[in-house]
């Protein structure tokens, strides 16, 4: 018998648009593969120069989609929210400051531009569809697609064991990860009968045909408790953080750089969709969890960053601490906690990518010892631009008043006491105090007297100057005047809260 | 069911769990795999019990088939049956693997005994749908409710190729570093 099938899809050009900027990223993604073949791309600033026209396109079409955003689009698998716009924006900032940090270690790696350029904006791709996903098979595919492309950029530098640890460490780590998280999204459609994100939250909450069994069913608790697994690796959360140190200090730094930021946000975006959101009538069931994990990263972070001697190591374990503030702001699952995530990722891409420049001029110009925290000594004296430049992100990653970290902090925190989790935010406080030890150590470190003194640093590469400056008056800027972009976070979170029905 | 899918279940049933049982007990790798591909094709005979042949086929194209015949060649090329069996390496690695094993087995038989349903979510058409017109339910589901995700996998696999080209590449000197 011949079967008629009569469903016609649905997708218009409205539904295209709404996902312009990860097409245009897609596009160039395609260009730097396709023009390898007939332009000299070798030549790193022709691929440069492709990947931050790719990443400043992409930016103008999320500006346009910031105002004419769909709530949902392409089936309901994914939406151009205010939400999502804004954390595209992160994730754009953050890929053009790692482009411009780039070029020099490129070089001085012998590395394929073009392909690490196509790779990076791979990453961004599957980022920004991750940020943006309403469903959860999206969620998977996105957090695959930002990850595989992470895995090979670990491991890019191939003439380094250590890189090359790196990505397989990475590689098989967080496909374990995954392997949670898909099958406890496995679970939780198995309970509620749906993939997507708001009709589960409306399952959940006894609608749409759903009876109190489905969130009685042991099922979704199990796939709840899977999932949450998948999420606290991918954001290092302890105890599943294990990989973090070895990875960002193994991989290449422009890579530690991009992954550091855009990996958490991107995750984070989507753990927040997936917890605030879908699984918010049965907060009381996961929150205990959550509690216990903030508690135990903000504390491990921190007091395992005092030992450090590498600064990749150092910065890895102070991300791993900013994982816990970010948490208690997730566990507060009000409006404020979300806004504060928003805000918190934006003063994260300028300071840790910041921090992540310095590393990187100071491997390029003291080959791998420059990662050595002992080597910074006497850096005011050497190089008193990039030791200024340093100062300024340690202390933002400490949380000192006039930076963009003590106003994110300072919400994060504020957003746990207004939930009434002051435990939280208490011990996010004290945490924070023990990172000052660490952070200004490295600013100590840089004013002791050179062991030689006179010798002067070589110049810094241009754009990777640039790269830090722009960090520096990020840092700088979010940290004096805030309101303007804490405006546009609090209009993010409005515009998904609406999506909900929440005020 | 009716009787004659009752004794299919049990012979299936139980030459899957012989087939699992053969992958750990067996010692040439070879073996393994082999048991590993008559475990899959009687799950693909269960799922056809269940209605759901299409993902009976694919299981039988793309696991028995496919992923089974790689592993077995890279269990061939590799040639690891030369290899000793390197046995516990943790001190307590056996009593621990018995105690967690008995943990899970007492876990299963105590929800089954407790709800015999408790894995069953919530039926919504799609049950329906699957009974009568199984192949075509999921080319519709494919194409409408899952489009985009399956337009995805596209630059996922675009990726995943250059990653097996970029980091298996020879240097142009010819060495490989």
């Amino acid at each position: 018998m011949m079967l008629v099938v009569s469903v016609p899809l649905h997708v218009t050009l409205a539904d295209w648009g709404s996902i312009l900027p990860e097409l245009v990223v897609t596009g160039g993604f395609l260009v730097l593969l396709l023009a390898d073949a007939f332009i000299p791309v070798r030549r790193t600033e022709v691929a440069t120069g492709i990947a931050l026209l790719t990443i400043l396109l992409a930016f103008l079409a999320a500006m346009n989609l910031w105002s004419h955003g769909m709530a949902a689009s392409l089936y309901d698998t994914v939406s151009s929210d205010k939400f999502a716009v804004f954390f595209d924006f992160v994730i754009l900032v953050s890929a053009a400051l790692t482009a411009l940090l780039s070029p020099s270690y490129i070089r001085y790696s012998h590395f394929d531009p073009g392909e690490f350029y196509a790779l990076i904006l791979a990453s961004a791709v599957g980022m920004m569809f991750m940020a943006a996903a309403i469903s959860l098979m999206v969620i998977f595919i996105a957090l695959e697609l930002l990850s595989l492309a992470l895995y090979i950029l670990s491991g890019f530098e191939r003439s380094r064991p250590e890189s090359q640890e790196a990505g397989f460490k990475y590689f098989l780590l967080s496909s374990f990860a995954s392997a949670f998280l898909v099958y406890g999204m496995a679970m939780v459609y198995g309970a509620t009968g749906t993939t997507r994100i708001l009709q589960i939250a409306t399952c959940l909450g006894h609608g749409a045909g759903c009876s109190a069994a489905a969130s009685a069913s042991p099922l979704l608790y199990i796939g709840v408790g899977l999932m949450l697994v998948g999420f606290a690796f991918k954001v290092s959360i302890v105890p599943f953080h294990m990989w973090t140190p070895d990875v960002y200090q193994g991989a290449p730094t422009p890579v530690t750089a991009f992954m550091s930021v855009t990996t958490k946000a991107a995750v984070f975006a989507a753990f927040i969709r997936v917890f605030n959101f879908a699984l918010a009538p049965i907060e009381s069931h996961w929150y205990g969890v959550v509690w216990a994990l903030a508690i135990v990263t903000m504390v491990v972070g921190n007091i395992v960053a005092l030992v450090q001697t590498s600064m990749k190591r150092l910065l890895a374990y102070s991300g791993i601490a900013h994982a816990g503030y970010i948490l208690v702001a997730l566990a507060a699952d009000n409006a404020l906690g979300q806004t504060s995530v928003a805000f918190y990722f934006l003063a994260y891409a300028f300071m840790n990518i910041g921090a992540f420049v310095v590393v990187a001029v100071m491997e390029s110009q003291e080959g791998p010892v420059g990662d050595e925290i002992a080597s910074y000594r006497g850096l005011f004296y050497r190089n008193p631009s990039l030791a200024g430049a340093t100062a300024v992100f340690m202390f933002s990653l400490a949380g000192f008043p006039l930076t963009a970290g003590f106003v994110a902090k300072y919400l994060a925190f504020s957003a746990a006491v207004q939930a009434h989790h002051t435990d939280l935010a208490i011990i996010g406080v004290l945490t924070s105090l023990i990172s000052i030890y660490y952070y200004l150590r490295v600013v100590y470190v840089m004013l002791r007297r050179p062991e030689v003194p006179g010798v002067q640093s070589p110049p810094t590469p241009a754009a990777a100057d640039l790269a830090a400056w722009i960090a520096v008056a990020g840092t700088i800027g979010l940290g004096i005047i805030p309101t303007g972009f804490l405006n546009l976070a609090t209009q993010s979170v409005t515009a998904i809260r609406y999506i909900f029905g929440l005020p | 069911m009716s009787v004659v899918a009752d004794i299919v279940f049990w012979i299936a049933a139980i030459t899957a769990i012989a087939g699992g049982v053969g992958v750990i007990a067996a010692r040439s790798p070879i073996y393994s795999a082999l048991s590993l591909i008559a475990t899959l094709a009687q799950l693909a005979v269960l799922y056809i019990l269940l209605n759901a042949q299409f993902i009976a086929a694919a299981q039988i194209l793309i696991y028995a088939g496919a992923v089974m015949v790689l592993f077995l060649f890279v269990i061939t090329l590799l040639g690891i049956e030369g290899y000793p069996f390197l046995g516990a390496q943790l001190p307590f690695q056996r009593p621990a693997a018995v105690i967690l094993s008995a943990l899970l087995l007492a876990g299963v038989i105590f929800f089954v005994a407790e709800s015999p349903h408790w894995l069953t979510g919530v039926h919504g058409n799609f049950t329906q749908q699957l009974n009568t017109d199984n192949v075509r339910a999921f080319g519709v589901q494919l194409f409408t409710t899952f489009f985009f995700p399956f337009e995805l996998t596209a630059p996922l696999l675009i990726v995943a190729m250059i990653g097996a080209v970029a980091l298996g590449k020879r240097r142009a000197g010819g060495t490989e570093i």
